[in-house]
């Protein structure tokens, strides 16, 4: 059987279907992910904002900066008794300002070396969470977040965070490593307490 | 594609195999009979595009419009916004039409204590609190609660009252819209009706003072005061009101 000989139309339509797919794989590159369709994930991923300890991160509704990243196995906070782990609390002391509206952080999530997740919110559990006060625009607030996670998801690790719990999708988020690799993932922290504290600069 | 249509197509190629050069020629359509054999596609195009946008827009509604605030109302040559919104949840609706004007916003240090005497105001690194006093006429009857006001500066960046940014020995008035000792009837969801009670009684007109913290540098330029999103009442602040 012979095939039919294409018409110039032909060529046409073709040429719009190969544009087509064009325009959706630039969009696709440009949207942050092309997997998976929930809230937060895969096309619906936050945009990732890489930084380093110390230098502002300019996210979508505020200022952030990473002041320090430290582990510990005891946590201290003003009014509440001790809390020890056996395994590793993350600590990271964050100032965040924001823009156009008062607004807060309220998300900390550690994406350990491995496939795992470990994410607290505002809504603490008494042992980790996230602290950090709902400050006006242009006034600066200091925060702490923590998260408990076990050592061996520690070489490799990144803290990501973020300004809304219900869906950070299609929104900025800061992320910054945690400078852990597996030789010193075993002593990272070990003994040492850390202490958890929020309120705005300048206010007691 | 059915079979008579796939035999036709390989017949007429079969058998124009000598004359196709001449045969393109007199079949290929020109560009203008394209157009006219598909004047009424291309005329419907359009409007179906619109549909499906049409179609697609109740998202607009429910994920933009009524999620923040995107309806100004202005005041009159007076200075008076004739507000006009209304409470609805489906169960229970009210009107919420108050006339609001701005009396003054002044940079402040204190706050009145329990006694009537300033308490002096601790305030973050580089901000400072300013007050405003808005003068409110309506209806006693008329539920007034649950308003926010806010200093919003030209770009749209904006202060709002109950932030919380500041310490004193005082507390901060309950509502921006509302005298604290007399709120006027108020609603919760276990009541028929709104309820008032006796020595809470609003009076018809009234100033409110309420306090925003903003940054040292920042500029308002309007008041804006609201219940529900997207309508928001915007009082502009004239170059005398901030010393």
């Amino acid at each position: 059987m012979r095939l039919p000989r294409p018409r110039r139309s032909t060529f046409g339509v073709g040429a719009l279907v190969v544009a087509g797919l064009a325009v959706t794989q630039s969009l696709d590159a440009l949207l942050p992910s092309a997997t998976g369709a929930d809230f937060g994930t895969g096309a619906q991923r936050p945009f990732v904002r890489e930084g380093i300890v110390g230098t502002p991160i300019a996210l979508r509704t505020g200022d952030l900066t990473v002041k320090a990243v430290e582990g510990a196995t005891t946590l201290e906070e003003s009014g509440a008794y001790p809390v020890t782990t056996e395994a590793v609390f993350v600590v990271v002391h964050f100032t965040w300002k924001p823009q156009r509206e008062k607004g807060t952080i309220a998300v900390a999530e550690v994406a350990g070396g491995d496939d795992r997740v470990f994410r607290a919110t505002s809504i603490g559990s008494g042992r980790d969470g996230v602290t950090c006060p709902f400050p006006p625009p242009g006034v600066t607030a200091e925060c702490t977040a923590v998260v408990e996670l076990p050592r061996d998801a520690l070489p490799g690790a990144s803290v990501t965070l973020s300004t809304n719990a219900i869906d950070e999708g299609l929104d900025d988020v800061a992320r910054v490593d945690l400078g852990v690799d597996a030789a010193t993932s075993g002593s990272w922290g070990r003994g040492r307490t850390a202490t958890v504290s929020s309120g705005l600069v300048g206010l007691s | 594609m059915s079979s008579d249509e796939a035999g036709s197509e390989t017949g007429s190629e079969t058998g124009s195999e000598t004359g196709s050069e001449t045969g393109r020629e007199t079949v290929a359509p020109s560009r203008r009979s394209w157009l006219r054999r598909n004047r009424v596609g291309l005329v419907l195009l359009p409007i179906a595009l619109a549909a499906a946008l049409a179609g697609n827009a109740e998202r607009l509604q429910t994920l933009w419009w009524e999620d923040a605030l995107h309806a100004p109302q202005r005041p009159d040559s007076a200075g008076v916004v004739h507000f006009v919104d209304a409470y609805d949840d489906g169960h229970h609706a009210w009107p919420i039409r108050p006339a609001l004007s701005l009396v003054s916003v002044a940079r402040v240090d204190s706050l009145p204590g329990s006694d009537g005497e300033p308490r002096p105001v601790t305030l973050p690194t580089g901000a400072v609190l300013h007050k405003v006093t808005l003068h409110v006429e309506a209806d006693p009857n008329m539920i007034l609660t649950g308003c926010t006001l806010a200093l919003a500066d030209e770009d749209g960046t904006r202060w709002e009252t109950g932030s919380r940014a500041f310490e004193v020995d005082a507390s901060e008035p309950f509502s921006p819209c509302t005298p604290d000792d007399h709120p006027g009837p108020g609603w919760l969801p276990k009541d028929e009706q709104p309820v008032v009670e006796a020595d809470e009684v609003r009076p018809a007109g009234y100033d409110v003072d309420s306090y925003v913290v903003t940054p040292a540098d920042a500029r308002p330029t309007e008041v804006w005061v609201w219940w529900d999103e997207p309508r928001f009442a915007a009082l502009p602040i004239t170059s005398t009101d901030e010393g």
